[in-house]
């Protein structure tokens, strides 16, 4: 995530609409990706991320500056994800496969690479299925965002031992499924 | 170290580098002479790289529009009531331009005279309360005047009852 001045965000506190923006550029890969994995959906993950923005946008005139902002942003993304995948569980009608959802590349204008990207993310949503939604969410904040792990304890508000026996459990859980194939 | 203990390592601190020299050194020489940790360190890159290569998605431009959209709506919601008055206001201003002049001049003197009536009638009728106010302290004063006089019965007949 690319870091954010306090100054646009003192502007987007004070409804400055292309300050906001700024923010939505710098974050909103990561907020997508972290709801996307965690609610394996892409619908749901732009509907999180739509939702998560406009939290944001609400309570950043209430935002004292005493934690980080991208902590404070991970923890209302990770909040946001799980609830909608548990929602989403109950009210499994709503899923759709994959092949029928839009899932936003630079390489889908090719439709080889676009094909071997949907064969590629049609493997990475067997292999994140069997996993919880706490979980996921841990592995994709160290494997893709690449968080230490106290700053995913602090995202999640869980202790750091917790962290990491998700990790291993979910790194594990991946291992068994790819020995299966 | 024995391979539960290493495994439990390359699963968390040693994979994400939160090991101590020391150890990361012991895990190292570990994997250079097991060969059923090193085929667990490949299976797991392989199957985390699967996440790795997926990196990270950006979302479509129509989720900012969208979300654009609800900003600048719940925004005109918020002033909504004040927008209603102002409106209101405005219309009203514009509607009383289209009447013509002498219509608005009979309107406004037809509401100055009902309003004036209503001011007048108002004050008779403070008037006529005060009028009988008086009335009637000077008929118990009266009575007062009788009662403090000796006392007197008036009539024959009242003589005779009591």
């Amino acid at each position: 995530m690319i870091e954010i001045s306090r100054q646009t965000l003192e502007k987007a506190a004070s409804g400055d609409l292309d300050a906001f923006e700024e923010i939505y550029k710098a974050a909103s890969g990561f907020v997508y990706t972290l709801a996307l994995r965690v609610t394996r959906d892409a619908f749901s993950a732009q509907e999180v991320t739509q939702d998560v923005f406009l939290k944001v946008y609400q309570s950043l005139k209430n935002f004292a500056f005493r934690s980080s902002f991208k902590t404070w942003l991970f923890r209302i993304a990770v909040n946001m994800a799980i609830s909608s995948c548990r929602k989403r569980k109950r009210d499994r009608k709503y899923q759709q496969p994959l092949d029928e959802q839009k899932v936003a590349s630079s390489l889908d204008s090719d439709p080889a690479q676009k094909a071997y990207h949907l064969d590629n993310e049609q493997k990475l949503d067997d292999a994140l299925k069997p996993l919880n939604p706490d979980q996921r969410a841990c592995l994709v904040m160290r494997e893709i965002q690449g968080l230490s792990y106290q700053e995913i304890a602090l995202s999640l508000a869980i202790p750091i031992n917790t962290v990491r026996s998700r990790l291993k459990r979910a790194r594990l859980i991946l291992i068994k499924g790819d020995d299966s194939k | 170290m024995n391979c539960s203990k290493i495994q439990e390592l390359l699963l968390t601190d040693y994979r994400d580098g939160f090991v101590f020299k020391e150890i990361g050194i012991k895990v190292e020489s570990h994997l250079k002479n097991c060969k059923n940790c090193r085929d667990f360190t490949v299976k797991m890159n392989s199957a985390i790289d699967i996440l790795k290569q997926a990196g990270s998605v950006e979302p479509e431009k129509e989720v900012w529009i969208t979300l654009k959209e609800k900003i600048i709506a719940q925004e005109l919601n918020k002033n909504s009531l004040l927008l209603t008055f102002k409106n209101w206001v405005f219309l009203f201003w514009e509607n009383l331009k289209t009447i013509r002049k002498p219509v608005l001049a009979y309107g406004i003197s037809f509401i100055l005279v009902l309003a004036l009536i209503g001011f007048w009638q108002k004050d008779i009728f403070r008037q006529k309360q005060y009028a009988l106010n008086e009335d009637y302290t000077q008929f118990y004063s009266e009575l007062d005047d009788i009662a403090q006089t000796d006392y007197d019965f008036g009539t024959a007949i009242e003589e005779m009852l009591f």
